[in-house]
């Protein structure tokens, strides 16, 4: 008996061990140190990257192996490899996508599937808040309001330094907002104000503080950044403060001249002769604001409406609605765009069939014909019987062999690329990678190991859904493993900011009118490039290294389109219409395309960037290309390039450059008559409509404003009054109007501001039900 | 049965379908339309895959065999009657039933022999058609448990067909009649089943109509085969509808919808074409006797016993058939 017993407590702690040792296959390393910490405090924005410092000492044997960080319930993981020899340090930044509102990182050192050392990291989600960087040389005491005191959108404030500044994109992408005042920015490195031009081109909102130190803070910072020059020291007024807040402001404050640079399109300024208070430019979809003073002013910590003050003005560029809560980013909606038409998959590879069928042709005489005079000539047409059969077997096995040998890949790959021109020499490129296979296994892509990968999040494309890849997604190296299953389509994204040569593009005003120009300083050839505005298209073709293609901007519309029609619609034109033919199914390729332009051109509620000119790569300058020899590949690649505006003098803009905000105050586009477009609902009045010009033209002085107002219901016959807002006065100027038709305003400078116009519309215009607003103008540029 | 006796009819049957050219047109025929088919479905194929839904290999060789099945099915349905409809009325035009019934050759064996003989040829004709599906092996999306339900359902078409025509032979005794009687009621069969299955469902909302209607239509039971060949369970998918066609035969007897699985219709026909061959066999060997039509012999007992214990089959896996009649299941 205690034979048996002792037996059974030997299997049991036999099966116990066996147990402990499946279940954490952990083996600590004697002299193996890690400590992690993340990036601001842990506090991140769901949605986003959070760089995570990793220092590894190894006092023990030496280490090849890698550095793994997994959230909870994610099924991917990010990895870096790692060598340390014995004794070595390192620190290495490990970037992790916060794909989850999670509390937890798990971070593992692993060699060869076995945790050496692992370490968990608190961190918390900061969805709808303000996250702020502060940048700044000294001790920046901001009186912002407290999380209590708001009912939304609290400030997060983190201090930053020249030296731990994120030299990537994606390090920044937790902050909203970034405040740099009083620092030596020339002591960035290039990678840094390449992060920061990135950022800011992708929806971050930039302040510069101004003050006695404004020019060294400046001084270092991309030439796109700086929305004015700096003049010499002034007293700046407070009204601008103090309109801001409604209350009584601080009093002058020791500043700086600043004098808007082109394309600076609002500024603080209530008299023409007023020091400016500030100064907001746009780049790409974040914005850059220029103080004229210095933020960590005693005067301004002490000012009782300080915090309603920054609560006002510290706002993001624009706040996009994702699943995530509210963003101060498009790169969530581009996503589901982009990842949505990675369903639009290639066509599958079509193995050679001609052979076979010609096989079958030769067949089918032989079978009937041939045969049978083969042996009514041995006059034995009864073994017809047992030839036909032979021959069915020979020629089957023939032609199944055939088949088996040519049978096609069936693997399917979409490919999709968007690169944003940030400025000369830079490019912000994203792409998407979509695979289906009919088994479940391991693709292995190239990769640029500068690029950051995570797998794209679940969305659903017009062909169907489309999910993230899982599995180990490598940093800093040249490959990367994509997990797929079968017959589900799932994806890849990888964005990285990248050097490109040259590409630029200019509308300038002359005396031909406007024209726009592209000019190649690549040695990409640039395909079917073309600009669009304001439901105007200019389709410039091809152009090749080094050329330089212009063309006028049309000044009337040479075909019948919507209002308002969707840009994409407009550059893919023939090919969509030639898909919505009745019987016809759209291409799929064209399909992609019309997805990357939507993708470029959406601004969810934020406010229209002006024209943008659109050219087709043959491959994106992000490397990233499965390894895999066979599959259908269609790879579709959009470059964005947003033109400068120059010329000075008169210019005359036809109808589409002034347009309506649909979206402005939060307001939804209606369509209330075919083939219209977008419209703005006029069910609640009095309706303010804001009308504005594209960026750049700001400065425009107008001499003649013809506006036209047009509606899907009847027009009121009565009762409607017309206003426009004098900004000079300030106040609204009724206008006789009595609609629908065209509008021609008396002395229209005083209505046009900083590109801005505001149209108020009172009355019973309900049953116009959609107003459709357009206007055309001449003016004056400085 | 003595098979030596059977022999000389079989030789003679076999040795006079492959004399002449009828029966190398026909196999190019049916060789040819079935090429034919596959490259005109690739071709369709092929011109759609920029547009529309993605498609993926698989279901390019779905839709391929799909159609061809189809096709042939269809064949089969008009050309089975064909091989046999003259078989005994040849004998009976030509005079020559009496002189061969006068040799040891019974009725039955010379029935048997006919209809052996006209089921062999066509079954030449279906292996003809085979290497033709080496189309579908190009592309996948096809199992051999999918091959071997079309395969079998082909047979038993073929053999009630050919028993169909040997009845018809022996009911008019002439060929031209034979061939009208046989042709009238399969476009009855066919299209008629169908015209009545729409017409129950324009009377009622559109709906499905009930599988009764369609259970005998040849065309159907193929298209309940194939409901199973389908495309892989992706949302991608879809540009190219063959199910459509599959439900357009059905009436929509065996459209999914919110069913878990499709009714299995195939089974049902195949049931009730087994007792029809074996039902119209019997009579037709009645029938092609020149005097003394319905007298009893021995044959009639083994033939009732084989029918009864047919159904005695049918009745213990009436689980496995009965599905195909399940209304709304």
């Amino acid at each position: 008996m205690n034979r048996v017993r002792a037996a059974s407590l030997v299997v049991l702690l036999a099966f116990v061990f066996a147990a402990a040792v499946a279940a954490t296959p952990i083996s600590a390393q004697a002299g193996l140190t890690l400590a992690a910490t993340p990036a601001f405090d842990g506090n991140y924005m769901p949605g986003t990257w959070l760089p995570v410092e990793v220092r590894l000492s190894n006092a023990g044997p030496p280490i090849a192996g890698r550095v793994a960080a997994k959230l909870p319930n994610v099924a991917f993981r990010q990895i870096q490899p790692i060598d340390l020899d014995t004794g070595a340090e390192k620190q290495i930044t490990l970037y992790v996508a916060m794909e989850q509102p999670v509390d937890r990182i798990q971070l593992t050192v692993e060699r060869d599937g076995v945790v050496l050392a692992e370490q968990a990291l608190a961190v918390r989600p900061r969805a709808n808040e303000r996250m702020l960087g502060i940048l700044s040389g000294q001790s920046l005491q901001l009186a912002l309001p407290r999380r209590q005191d708001l009912s939304a959108w609290p400030f997060n404030p983190f201090t930053l330094s020249v030296e731990k500044f994120p030299s990537r994109v994606a390090g920044l992408s937790s902050l909203g907002l970034l405040l740099i005042s009083d620092v030596p920015t020339e002591q960035l490195s290039q990678a840094q104000r390449d992060a920061l031009l990135g950022w800011v081109s992708a929806g971050g909102h930039l302040f510069i503080g101004g003050g006695p130190s404004a020019l060294r803070t400046l001084a270092g910072l991309p030439p796109q950044l700086q929305p004015a020059t700096l003049g010499a020291a002034l007293q700046v007024a407070d009204a601008p403060l103090a309109a801001l807040v409604g209350a009584p402001g601080p009093g002058p404050l020791p500043g700086v001249q600043l004098t808007p640079t082109d394309g600076a399109e609002s500024v603080a300024l209530l008299k023409a002769d007023a020091p400016l208070a500030w100064v907001t430019h746009s780049v790409g979809s974040g914005s850059v604001t220029q103080l004229a003073f210095d933020p960590g002013l005693p005067a301004l910590a002490g000012w009782a409406a300080a915090p309603q003050f920054w609560d006002r003005l510290l706002t993001p560029a624009l706040l996009i609605s994702t699943p995530f809560g509210m963003q101060p980013s498009l790169d969530g909606l581009q996503e589901s765009i982009l990842a949505g038409a990675l369903t639009t998959l290639p066509p599958v590879n079509l193995p050679p069939v001609d052979l076979i069928f010609g096989i079958l042709a030769l067949y089918t005489v032989l079978a009937g014909p041939g045969l049978a005079l083969l042996l009514r000539r041995f006059d034995r047409q009864a073994w017809a019987w047992l030839a036909v059969p032979a021959l069915v077997l020979g020629v089957g096995a023939l032609t199944f062999g055939l088949a088996v040998a040519l049978r096609s890949d069936q693997r399917l790959i979409s490919q999709i690329s968007l690169v944003e021109m940030l400025g000369p020499g830079q490019a912000r490129a994203r792409t998407f990678i979509g695979a289906m296979t009919p088994q479940t296994q391991r693709l292995v892509a190239d990769i640029a190991p500068e690029a950051l990968v995570r797998p794209v999040r679940e969305t659903n494309g017009q062909y169907g859904a489309v999910s993230g890849a899982s599995g180990d997604l490598a940093q800093a190296s040249p490959s990367i493993d994509l997990n797929v299953q079968a017959w589900k389509l799932q994806g890849l994204v990888a964005e990285q900011q990248v050097a490109l040569e040259p590409i630029s593009a200019q509308i300038t005003n002359g005396a031909a009118g406007l024209q726009v120009e592209v000019f190649n300083q690549s040695a990409l050839p640039l395909h079917a490039v073309a600009a669009a505005y304001g439901e105007r298209v200019v389709h410039l073709g091809e152009v090749a290294p080094g050329q330089r293609v212009s063309a006028p901007w049309p000044g009337a519309l040479t075909s019948e389109v919507p209002h308002n029609a969707a840009i994409s619609y407009l550059v893919l034109q023939a090919e969509l219409e030639a898909g919505r033919r009745p019987g016809q199914a759209p291409d799929r390729r064209v399909l992609a395309r019309e997805a990357l332009i939507n993708a470029a051109i959406t601004r969810g509620s934020g406010t229209d960037e002006g024209p943008l000119v659109f050219a087709w790569l043959e491959r994106s300058p992000l490397s990233f290309a499965l390894r895999e020899v066979g599959p259908a590949l269609q790879q579709t690649s959009l470059l964005v390039l947003r033109p400068s505006f120059s010329g000075s003098g008169q210019i005359t803009l036809p109808n589409g450059w002034l347009r309506p905000q649909l979206t402005a105050e939060g307001r939804s586009p209606c369509f209330g008559r075919s083939n219209a477009g977008a419209g703005i609902a006029t069910t609640i009045t009095p309706l303010t409509v804001t009308m504005q010009l594209p960026p750049g033209m700001g400065q425009l002085r107008a001499e003649e404003l013809t506006l036209t107002l047009d509606s899907s219901g009847p027009w009121p016959n009565a009762g409607v009054t017309t206003s426009l807002y004098d900004w000079t006065k300030p106040g609204w100027v009724e206008q006789a109007f009595d609609g629908p038709g065209n509008l021609h305003v008396a002395a229209p400078a005083a209505y046009l501001r900083d590109g801005r116009l505001l149209l108020g519309l009172d009355g019973p215009l309900s049953q116009a039900a959609c107003l459709y607003a357009s206007a055309s103008l001449r003016g004056v540029l400085p | 049965m003595r098979w030596p006796t059977v022999a000389p009819i079989l030789f003679k049957e076999f040795a006079i379908r492959m004399r002449g050219s009828r029966g190398a047109l026909l196999i190019s025929l049916y060789v040819g339309l079935t090429t034919i088919a596959a490259r005109l479905l690739y071709g369709v194929v092929a011109e759609q895959l920029d547009h529309g839904s993605p498609l993926v290999s698989a279901q390019i060789g779905q839709v391929i065999f799909i159609g061809l099945s189809l096709g042939l099915q269809a064949l089969t349905v008009f050309l089975a009657p064909a091989t046999a409809l003259n078989a005994i009325s040849s004998e009976y035009e030509r005079g020559t039933i009496e002189l061969l019934l006068s040799t040891p050759v019974s009725v039955f064996q010379f029935v048997i022999g006919k209809l052996v003989a006209a089921c062999a040829f066509l079954l030449v004709l279906i292996v003809a058609a085979l290497p033709v599906f080496a189309m579908v092996t190009l592309f996948g999306g096809v199992t051999l448990a999918d091959m071997l339900r079309v395969g079998a359902m082909l047979l038993i078409t073929a053999l009630t067909g050919c028993v169909f025509g040997l009845f018809c032979s022996a009911l008019t005794r002439q060929t031209y009649s034979a061939t009208l009687l046989c042709y009238a009621l399969l476009v009855c069969l066919v299209g008629g089943t169908l015209f009545a299955a729409n017409v129950w469902s324009l009377a009622n909302s559109m709906g499905t109509a009930p599988p009764t209607f369609v259970v005998a239509n040849p065309l159907s039971a193929m298209a309940a085969t194939l409901i199973s060949v389908q495309p892989p369970a992706i949302s991608l998918t879809g540009g190219l509808r063959p199910l459509v066609l599959l439900n357009l035969l059905t009436r929509g007897v065996t459209d999914l919808g919110s069913r878990v699985a499709p009714v299995p219709l195939h089974r049902t026909t195949a049931v009730i074409y087994g007792a029809l061959a074996i039902s119209l066999f019997w009579a037709t060997v009645h029938l092609a006797a020149p005097h003394r039509r319905w007298r009893l012999t021995r044959l009639d007992a083994i033939l009732l016993v084989l029918l009864l214990g047919y159904f005695a089959l049918v009745y213990w896996s009436r689980s496995w058939w009965l599905l195909g009649l399940r209304f709304n299941a």
